[in-house]
């Protein structure tokens, strides 16, 4: 059931205090959180967050287009072993 | 046809049989379903080597393609392919934009940081989640970094190295 628009979104507010610090200060640090389940505001867009998997904390540059949904969905918790030698699997440098 | 695999590519996986006339589902590890559009025979590893099989049709069908192969008729016959790689050779390897590159040139690369010097050396890379990661062995340490261009300054291949900006606690 989808969450009631009178209480807005879900944004932890330990991490959003950082975030708020770090554009007050206008610096770029990498915030490292349990948070999985924050919604992502506008604020942190241009931040990178490092979102805990259940091992390891996956950086997570934050654009645009994340806005709006939870932390968690881009911190995979499950690990792909693809093709071990030569294969043509791709990696893209995002703008 | 049996020949060396040195010189070859993996372009895609069989997942399984579709129908009864012995075509095959295929996974594209490139995403780019065009990829089979001028491609005549792929080849399968095999204990002697590589063997080759002349592809006659495929198809658009989510999430991949299917396709049939000649010689493989029965679902009997194509069962003995699932699970198995497909191969092409090294010279029909796809050019990538410039900011795409093959996993298999980045792993090994050594990575420098713009103010630091030498961070350590790429082991692996990661798909999935918001971007790629690029996983970094500094010693025992392992420094993950987002495949984004704030991060990634410059992709040498030539020269075998990597320039990136680290940020703080990263």
């Amino acid at each position: 059931m989808a969450r009631s628009l009178k209480k807005g979104p879900y944004i932890d507010t330990k991490l959003m205090e950082k975030v708020e610090k770090l554009n007050q200060d206008n610096q770029k640090k990498v915030i490292k959180t349990w948070a999985r389940r924050s919604t992502i505001p506008p604020e942190f867009v241009g931040h990178t967050i490092a979102v805990h998997n259940g091992i390891k904390f996956i950086p997570v540059y934050v654009t645009e287009n994340m806005v709006g949904h939870k932390l968690g969905e881009f911190a995979i918790t499950r690990t792909f072993r693809g093709h071990a030698g030569k294969s043509e699997r791709v990696a893209k440098i995002q703008k | 046809m049996a020949v060396e695999s040195d010189s070859y590519i993996a372009v895609g996986k069989v997942l399984g049989v579709f129908g009864h006339q012995g075509w095959l589902k295929i996974l594209v590890y490139s995403g780019n379903l065009d990829r089979f559009d001028h491609v005549k025979v792929i080849f399968f590893q095999s204990e002697s080597g590589m063997s080759g099989k002349v592809l006659s049709q495929y198809r658009y069908r989510k999430p991949g393609l299917i396709m049939k192969l000649r010689g493989v008729d029965t679902p009997e016959s194509a069962r003995l392919l699932q699970g198995k790689e497909i191969f092409l050779p090294d010279s029909e390897q796809l050019e990538l934009p410039d900011d795409q590159y093959y996993i298999h040139d980045l792993i090994g690369l050594q990575v420098y940081d713009i103010e630091a010097g030498i961070v350590g050396e790429v082991v692996d890379v990661w798909s999935g989640g918001a971007s790629d990661i690029l996983v970094i062995r500094a010693g025992r340490k392992e420094i993950l970094i987002p495949a984004v261009a704030e991060f990634i300054k410059e992709v040498d291949l030539n020269a075998g190295k990597i320039l990136v900006r680290l940020w703080e606690e990263l």
